[in-house]
C-alpha cells in the first residue's frame, strides 16, 4: 500500500471477493430509485453473475454495496442490528439520515480494515426520498444522484448530461437503465443483469432487466424491416 | 468512542525495557527461566501472521462494539449496568469439577453451550497437562475455611 494521501482503490485483501461494480441511486419525484449491475468477481473469475447488490437495511432504507463483498455485508448487518434497537428505543423508524451517518461513521472508524463504498437511499416521512453517497474513506455526501463503483467512472459524462431533477419514476428507471448499461459495456468488473429497487413510502418495487431488455448503445441489432 | 468493528492489527507503538519482564539482575532482557515465553523482542513482534491479532482481539472488539451501540441508543446506563453484572459474575463460584470455569459468567455471556480449546486447556495448548485442578475435597475445605472465619 503506497503512503501517499490518495485512496488505494485496489485495496482488497488477498483472496477476497470483490464487487468492482456499478451502482447508482437517484431521487425522483416521490421517492428514490436504486440500481446496480450483478457481477461479483474473485480476480478474473466471476463468482456470481446474478448478485443482488441492493440490500435492505431497514423497512424503507436500502443501500447499494460496492467494494469487498464481505466488508459491505458486515457493515449492512451491523447497521440493521443497530437500527432495530433505535426503533425499539425511539418508537419511530430511523430516518435515512440517521442510517447514512451511522454507516459513514462505521466506514471512517474502520477505514484501515474496510474496503466498502456504499450508497444509502430511502424514504422517510420527515424528508421524503433522500440519497447519500459514502465513498471509500467514510465521508458522507447528500446528493440528488449518486453513482459509485469501478464502472461509475465511465458514465459521469452521461449522468451529468442527462440527469434532471424531479423525474417521474418511469423516466428515472429509463435513465438509470441506460447509465448502468453503458458502464457494463466498458467496465470489466461490471456486467450481468440490471437490478433496481424503487422506494416511495407506499411500496417497494423491484425491477430486473436482462438480455434484450438491457439497452445496447453501439452494437444494437439491426432492426427488422 | 469510535465504532471499531474489526480488531486492530496489534502492532506495538514502541518496544523497550518497560515492556519486558526481566530478572532483577538483567532488567532489559526477557527472562525465560522465570517467566517462560518468547526469547526476544524480534520474535515477539516480527513475522507474526496478520490473522493472529485479529483472532485474539475478535470477541473483545465485538463486545465493545455492542456496548458502544447500546450506549448510543439507550444511554450510558446500559453498558455500565452490563459491565457491573459481568464483574459481579466474574467473582462467582468456579467449580473445580468444571475445570475452574466461571459458570455464572458464561451463562450471562451466553457462551455456556460453547466448547473451545480454551475450555479444555485453560492456559493455552502450551500448558497441556500442567493445569492442576484441585479435587472436590480441597474445594470443600476451602469453602468451610471461609465459612469458619468470623
Amino acid at each position: 500500500m503506497d503512503h501517499s494521501l490518495g485512496i488505494d482503490w485496489k485495496a482488497l485483501k488477498k483472496g477476497e471477493v470483490s464487487m468492482g461494480t456499478t451502482i447508482a441511486a437517484v431521487k425522483y419525484d416521490g421517492g428514490v430509485l436504486l440500481a446496480a449491475d450483478s457481477r461479483t468477481t474473485t480476480g478474473a473469475y466471476i463468482a456470481n453473475r446474478v448478485t443482488d447488490k441492493l440490500t435492505q437495511i431497514y423497512d424503507n432504507i436500502w443501500c447499494c454495496r460496492s467494494g469487498s463483498a464481505a466488508d459491505t455485508q458486515a457493515v449492512a448487518d451491523i447497521l440493521h442490528y443497530y437500527l432495530q434497537m433505535y426503533e425499539a428505543q425511539n418508537g419511530a423508524p430511523p430516518t435515512v439520515r440517521v442510517a447514512a451517518n451511522l454507516a459513514a461513521e462505521m466506514c471512517y472508524s474502520n477505514k484501515d480494515n474496510l474496503s466498502a463504498g456504499l450508497i444509502v437511499a430511502g424514504w422517510d416521512a420527515k424528508s421524503g426520498g433522500e440519497v447519500y453517497s459514502i465513498p471509500l474513506g467514510g465521508s458522507i455526501h447528500k446528493q440528488d444522484i449518486a453513482i459509485g463503483g469501478s464502472g461509475s467512472t465511465y458514465i459521469y459524462g452521461y449522468v451529468d448530461t442527462n440527469f434532471r431533477k424531479d423525474m417521474t419514476r418511469e423516466e428515472a428507471i429509463d435513465f438509470l437503465k441506460h447509465a448502468i448499461a453503458l458502464a457494463m459495456e466498458r467496465d470489466g468488473s461490471s456486467g450481468g443483469v440490471i437490478r433496481m429497487a424503487a422506494i416511495d413510502g407506499k411500496s417497494i418495487d423491484r425491477y430486473f432487466f436482462a438480455d434484450a431488455d438491457i439497452p445496447a448503445a453501439w452494437n444494437a441489432p439491426a432492426s427488422a424491416t | 468512542m469510535s465504532f471499531r468493528i474489526v480488531p486492530d492489527s496489534g502492532f506495538a507503538d514502541s518496544v523497550g525495557r518497560g515492556t519486558v519482564t526481566g530478572a532483577p539482575s538483567a532488567v532489559g532482557v526477557h527472562d525465560t527461566l522465570r517467566h517462560g515465553g518468547v526469547l526476544s523482542h524480534a520474535s515477539e513482534h516480527n513475522d507474526r501472521h496478520p490473522l493472529e491479532a485479529r483472532l485474539a482481539g475478535w470477541d473483545r472488539t465485538r463486545d465493545e462494539m455492542q456496548m458502544e451501540a447500546m450506549r448510543r441508543v439507550y444511554g450510558l446506563g446500559e453498558p455500565v449496568r452490563r459491565g457491573m453484572e459481568l464483574h459481579v459474575a466474574k467473582l462467582g463460584w468456579t467449580p473445580s469439577v468444571m475445570g475452574n470455569a466461571p459458570v455464572g459468567l458464561e451463562v450471562l455471556k451466553g457462551t455456556d453451550t460453547q466448547l473451545s480449546v480454551d475450555d479444555v486447556y485453560p492456559g493455552g495448548v502450551a500448558s497441556m497437562g500442567r493445569n492442576k485442578v484441585g479435587g472436590f475435597h480441597d474445594e470443600m475445605e476451602r469453602g468451610l475455611a471461609r465459612a469458619r472465619q468470623f
